[in-house]
């Protein structure tokens, strides 16, 4: 499933390309996401939490960068799993950053997402459901602390 | 941790040992040796599992089977009496109802509970009875023809 | 499979306590919706408390005041069966006919079916077109919640860990009432794509003195279309229920699955309101000429 979303802040695109680049502070705006650390050049682990009602599930994951523009483009792929849920995850995103004006930025991201396993049978209708929520929680996050936060973040 | 329970499976009792999160159609099928009963959807949809319980339909992969402690269970084993042909598995071989087999001890416990409760069904009640048994063989309708012909008889 | 307690309190206040003990415990009704989540290791209780042994959970009883009280371990199958029901509230017995198969509704209860919240449950629909209220018993202290509040995402409800639903309370409805539950779906058994309850209530000179109507499937949650209310005190004209309709329609936020598009989901609201809205009226009406 897809989920994309086009949105602007009212932040300088340098400052915006970091933020996001940081992985920890990009993880930070993603809802269930946590306890990131780096796993070697342009590579990060990270779990993900989800939920839908009674079923959780706890991925352990792992994003590479695989393309990287400063500071305009970035494309990175994540492979996740919940062995307890034999499920796994992977996703391939692609972020796109342009300077509308000096203090404001255009973000559009992108991510393929897709759940295999047993969680996979529940239905893309739900999760898509639930992707999107996590989405737009990731927008509402970025721009809070991209607008709120001086420039040293 | 195992639990005791008691229970009447096809007039004997019972007194098993079961860890909580068997269901009763595991219980028959692997512990008793039971396999008249059988799993087709482990969702309660397709039927097969059917047993009776204090006379009444229910889906042998839904219930637990520590639920049924103190209860009266019968399953296709139990229909027959003293190795007559119950008339109604007479009046299915009779009509021709038994194609693959699959779905037959359920249809035949549900026509069994019916005929009890009501000795002189109509089409549109069997029908109504039978609409949780799920066959793939044959068309439903000599089952119908064969529940019907032992209301007869 | 880890280690899995099964316990058996015998009071409300029993079961509560442990649900308030156990960090990862799961009641047990009827057991159709959770047996399946558990034989699928979608979840991992630690605990099973069963509900089944506490006595009296199952009464379905009219109080003084002209409230219908429903145990919420009342069985699918006692639902369709209770004259009391059909005589009062008729669109329940509608809406148990409709929930599976006969084996099914020999095991799963009301209770059940409402706190496992999937948006397309039959009952909630129906239960928000009577504008039920849930009553929730919990280890310090018991509330009340209107239906159409108890659902709060896909799957889940507003119970605390250590509460549970315990009766469902009917409002009295005016004496010319009806009630209609309307149910799409592929095949008579199976699951709801949309699910649509109307209820209608008219007084003495034929205007309408009560109106609800209850979506389910359209949204992570059963929907309750409060635009219902506006048919209230006025004579209900065709034009006044496609009204109601669309607004239903607006209210929607239907996912696309294997089963339906939300294209499709939309528009079929929209006509299972209108058809709802209609047969419920035309339901009390009959009552008005019986009488």
């Amino acid at each position: 499933m897809i989920v994309e979303e086009r949105f602007v802040v009212n932040a300088p695109v340098d400052r915006v390309w970091n933020f996001l680049l940081d992985a920890r502070s990009l993880a930070g705006c993603v809802p269930g996401c946590n306890h990131v650390e780096p796993a070697g050049e342009n590579a990060y682990r990270a779990l993900m939490k989800a939920k839908i009602g009674p079923i959780s599930a706890n991925f352990k994951i792992r994003i590479d960068i695989a393309e990287s523009n400063p500071p305009t483009f970035l494309r990175s792929t994540m492979r996740g799993e919940d062995s307890k849920m034999a499920s796994n995850l992977t996703a391939s995103n692609v972020i796109e950053l342009t300077s509308l004006e000096p203090e404001k930025t255009e973000i559009y991201y992108r991510s393929e997402v897709n759940v295999l396993g047993r969680l996979g049978k529940f239905g893309e209708g739900i999760m898509k459901r639930k992707a999107r929520e996590v989405g737009e929680q990731f927008v509402r996050s970025v721009k809070e602390r991209l607008e709120t936060t001086p420039s040293t973040s | 941790m195992k639990k005791e329970i008691e229970l009447t499976i096809n007039g004997s009792p019972y007194r098993l040992s079961v860890e909580p999160d068997r269901t009763l159609l595991e219980v028959l099928r692997e512990d008793l040796g039971l396999t008249g009963t059988k799993e087709g959807c482990a969702s309660g949809e397709c039927g097969a599992c059917t047993v009776l319980l204090d006379g009444e339909p229910i889906r042998s992969c839904l219930i637990l089977a520590v639920d049924v402690r103190g209860r009266e269970v019968v399953t296709i084993e139990g229909v027959a009496e003293n190795r007559t042909p119950h008339k109604i598995q007479k009046a299915f071989i009779d009509c021709g109802a038994i194609q693959c087999g699959f779905c037959t001890p359920g249809m035949i416990l549900v026509g069994k509970a019916l005929l009890e409760k009501h000795p002189k069904p109509g089409e549109r009640q069997i029908r109504e009875a039978i609409s949780g048994n799920l066959c793939r063989c044959t068309g439903y309708a000599k089952i119908v023809e064969a529940i019907k012909a032992a209301s007869r008889s | 499979m880890e280690n899995i307690e099964y316990v058996e309190p015998k009071t409300v206040r029993e079961a509560c306590a442990l649900l308030a003990k156990s960090e990862n415990a799961k009641v047990l009704a009827g057991g159709a919706s959770l047996v399946v989540l558990l034989k699928n290791k979608l979840i991992f209780p630690d605990q099973l408390v069963n509900l089944k042994t506490i006595a009296g959970l199952d009464r379905i009883d009219p109080s003084p005041e002209g409230e219908l009280r429903i145990g919420a371990l009342c069985r699918h199958r006692d639902i369709e069966n209770s004259p009391v029901i059909q005589e009062r509230c008729e669109i329940l017995t509608q809406a148990a006919l409709s929930i599976a198969s006969p084996p099914i509704r020999n095991m799963g209860t009301i209770g059940g079916n409402i706190c496992h919240a999937e948006p397309s449950a039959d009952f909630p629909p129906a239960l928000i077109a009577l504008g039920a209220t849930l009553k929730i018993t919990g280890s310090k202290q018991s509330r009340t919640v209107p239906i159409a509040e108890f659902f709060s995402d896909y799957y889940e409800n507003v119970l605390e860990p250590d509460e549970i639903l315990t009766e469902i309370r009917i409002p009295p409805l005016p004496s010319f009432s009806g009630g209609s539950y309307l149910k799409l779906n592929k095949t008579t058994n199976s699951v709801a794509i949309l699910g649509v309850g109307a209820v209608i209530g008219l007084d003495e000179s034929g205007n309408c003195a009560y109106a609800g109507l209850g979506v389910g499937g359209a949204a992570s949650t059963p929907l309750a279309i409060t635009d219902a209310a506006m048919l209230v005190e006025k004579p209900i004209t065709s034009s006044l229920i496609e009204t109601v309709a669309s607004a239903a329609v607006k209210r929607c936020e239907p996912i696309s699955n294997v089963h339906a598009t939300e294209t499709y989901r939309k528009e079929m609201v929209g006509v299972l309101a209108r058809r709802a809205l209609t047969r419920a009226l035309e339901k009390a009406e009959r009552t008005t000429k019986e009488s």
